[in-house]
């Protein structure tokens, strides 16, 4: 049967070479390597699970027609739970999938204009997700959009303009739901759909990276080929993900909008979180000071900084990374073969100290939870966070660049075989 | 079916009653937990079926690609020469206006007219109204009671919301929007007379003008002059004393 279907294909468009070689393509065997994977079956859940979703779901009146399609939609409940869920995983797969590749040096020439596109699909996914939450109008999302509008506000010059443009009006407009929901249904899906499918062509294209090992040279790569092995290993990686995040959609409740009520402008919740992934921009938020600089008479609000300032500034030096390393380290030759992060301890040191001041971040933004949950007042906690979002990746940082500088012996040393000859003796021989 | 077949079998078999499961489910409105439940089963027993082919029963092969080197002699010759180059200028020149024009029509997603920025509805001898209308009256407000109140006729509005306290001898009234990013300032701590903003926890001291006690916020909240009306009612003075809301470029 398959084999008749490849015949008719190859016999009107002359694909069978393409398909032998395509069948037979070395995949490294690396859990690691699996990450990036679950980015794109995540990305396939939720462009399945919001289609059915948008059928139901109607911008012009968010709040009412997202309580009816959780209460009164057969599977509304479970899908839209399901959703959020897989969202929140895809961002989260997108990050792990981006450490992976930058501790391991993957980055490297060739591979710069994949890592570019990785980090505008971050950017784009970050962007989808608080599109996506913020649709429902209820209470909770609204204020998250206030603040938006403020940040875009913000902006030199332009942001009344920024801000004006895109809600056609004074917050919160009658056009804001509906255009987000444009945007959330169409323009980022359609953009994060065309970079995935630059990103996977490119990989292609260059083949796998791969870890040092018996065999493996900058020259080849050596793994699973994609039919049967890689193939059943990827579906099963697919499914599983799948299955997890049907289990959460059915079990454990996410944003349940009908208790936080529709968003009016003058209630609010407390305490308040957005998702995970903006949790460090909210942190930024709450840390910053109270600094209104003014330019020939016009403020510079302080939400610009924590706003807009860190979030682009660390998006640019992320997205220029490769060439950044390369004008340090000034080595502009191809690397097939992975880094271990104790080959490169400085490279290690900054990424645990960024990774960190994430992490600050991200706790700093649920100042208010940890408050609560232990009875110091939220401004201690705010001021600990303020002094730890400068220590701790100092410190963290260094304490990975005196690991990394140790490393494990076996990293460091030239790796040899010992062979038995034909004469009874033992023969060294080095180990690619 | 060999006997190492049988984990793969009977994992998809599972997988097959759920599906069932999930379809019968559906049809007796059995609720989304059950959906879910089934779903994920399905789906799991698929995942366990292939992953245990995959790493089991399949063959092991490894297969070596050698790598090309992309690189060729990127000459001159890449790209065929184009005669008439002073052409192709004009080319860009009319693809960079068209471009421009075209920005144009953005203009029509914005506001018409100034309707940007937050206005302020309070004008002098307006009435305090709580969210549902209701005029407020001074001495049904103990001291210490906090409530939310719009001038009569613009219930809603985002730049009038005005929260009201009652501290010994005095009704203080301040803008509800946080001069940091907008939020409403919804919490009232009786012990200390401050307001706290919940978004990013900004103090305001409601004894002192809404001075910044803590928090990001850059100015005091605005404050409303009120006056107690002949009937007990409470009436705006005039307007705010200062800009409401976060301040941005246009704010001077
Ligand atoms: S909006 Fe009030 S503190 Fe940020």
């Amino acid at each position: 049967m398959i084999a008749r279907l490849v015949g008719w294909l190859d016999a009107r468009l002359g694909t069978a070479p393409f398909v032998r070689s395509a069948l037979r393509k070395a995949f490294p065997d690396h859990w690691s390597f699996a990450l990036g994977e679950v980015n794109a079956y995540c990305f396939l859940i939720l462009v399945v699970s919001g289609t059915y979703l948008a059928l139901f779901f109607d911008p012009s009146d968010a709040y009412r027609s997202t309580v009816r399609l959780s209460f009164e939609v057969e599977a509304g409940l479970f899908v839209r739970q399901l959703h959020h869920w897989t969202a929140l995983l895809f961002v989260a797969a997108i990050l792990a999938h981006a450490a992976r590749v930058f501790f391991t040096g993957a980055f490297r020439r060739p591979r710069e204009l994949t890592w570019m596109l990785g980090v505008l699909l971050c950017g784009a996914a970050i962007f989808e997700g608080f599109a996506g939450y913020s649709l429902p109008g209820d209470l909770l999302s609204g204020i998250g959009l206030r603040i938006a509008d403020s940040v875009a506000l913000s902006i030199p010059v332009v942001g009344t303009w920024v801000s004006g443009l895109a809600l056609g009006g004074a917050f919160p407009s009658a056009q804001m739901l509906p255009r987000l929901f444009v945007a959330h249904v169409y323009l980022l899906p359609a953009a994060i759909a065309g970079l995935m499918l630059a990103h996977v062509a490119i990989i292609w294209r260059q083949k796998h990276t791969q870890f040092r090992g018996p065999g493996r040279t900058e020259a080849n790569v050596v793994g699973a080929p994609l039919f049967p092995n890689y193939a059943l290993r990827s579906f099963a990686l697919g499914t599983g993900v799948l299955a997890i995040v049907c289990a959460l959609g059915a079990i454990v409740q996410i944003n349940p909008v009908w208790t936080y009520g529709p968003y009016v402008p003058w209630q609010a919740l407390s305490p308040a979180q957005p998702d995970w992934y903006l949790s460090w921009l909210e942190g930024a938020l709450r840390l910053s000071p109270a600094w209104e600089p003014h330019i020939f008479g016009h403020p510079i609000p302080p939400v610009f900084w924590p706003g807009v300032v860190l979030p682009l500034v660390g998006g640019l030096i992320f997205f220029l990374w490769p060439f950044l390393e390369r004008a340090a380290t000034g080595d502009d030759r191809e690397h097939n073969l992975l880094d271990r992060p104790s080959d490169a301890p400085l490279r290690t040191a900054i990424g645990v100290a960024a990774l960190t001041a994430f992490a600050v971040l991200t706790a700093a933004g649920a100042d208010d939870v940890l408050s609560a949950a232990t009875y110091v007042s939220v401004f201690t906690i705010a001021n600990i966070f303020r002094v730890a979002v400068v220590v701790l990746p100092l410190l963290f940082g260094a304490i990975a660049y005196l690991l990394a500088n140790r490393g494990p012996r076996d990293a460091r040393a030239e790796r040899t075989r010992i062979i038995r000859n034909a004469a009874g003796g033992y023969d060294e021989e080095p180990v690619a | 079916m060999t006997i190492e077949e049988r984990p793969v079998a009977a994992a998809l078999g599972a997988s097959i009653l759920a599906s069932i499961a999930f379809a019968v489910a559906f049809a007796l409105h059995a609720g989304d937990g059950w959906l879910g439940a089934t779903a994920a089963i399905a789906c799991a027993g698929i995942c366990i079926a292939l992953g245990y082919w995959g790493l089991r029963l399949a063959p092991q092969t490894q297969v070596t690609e050698p790598r090309e080197s992309f690189a060729s002699e990127a000459g001159d010759d890449v790209v065929p020469p184009v005669s008439r180059g002073g052409l192709l200028w004009l080319l860009g020149a009319a693809c960079a206006a068209l471009g421009i024009a075209a920005i144009f029509p953005l203009r029509s997603l914005g506001p018409r007219g100034d309707a940007m920025g937050l206005r302020s509805r309070w004008r002098a001898g307006m009435r305090l109204v709580d969210p549902d209308g209701r005029p407020l009256d001074a001495s049904s407000l103990n001291v210490d009671a906090v409530v939310t109140a719009f001038p009569e006729g613009f219930i809603g509005d985002e730049a009038s919301q005005v929260v009201l306290v009652r501290v010994p001898e005095r009704l203080i009234a301040y803008s509800k929007v946080c001069t940091h990013a907008g939020c409403p300032v919804a919490i009232y701590r009786a012990k200390e007379r401050e307001l706290v903003c919940p978004c990013h926890q900004s103090v305001f001291d409601v004894l002192d003008g809404g001075r910044v006690l803590a928090g990001p916020a850059p100015r005091a909240l605005p404050q409303l002059p009120i006056n107690t009306a002949s009937d007990g009612g409470i009436v705006a003075a005039g307007d705010f004393d200062a800009r409401v809301g976060p301040d941005d470029w246009d704010a001077t």
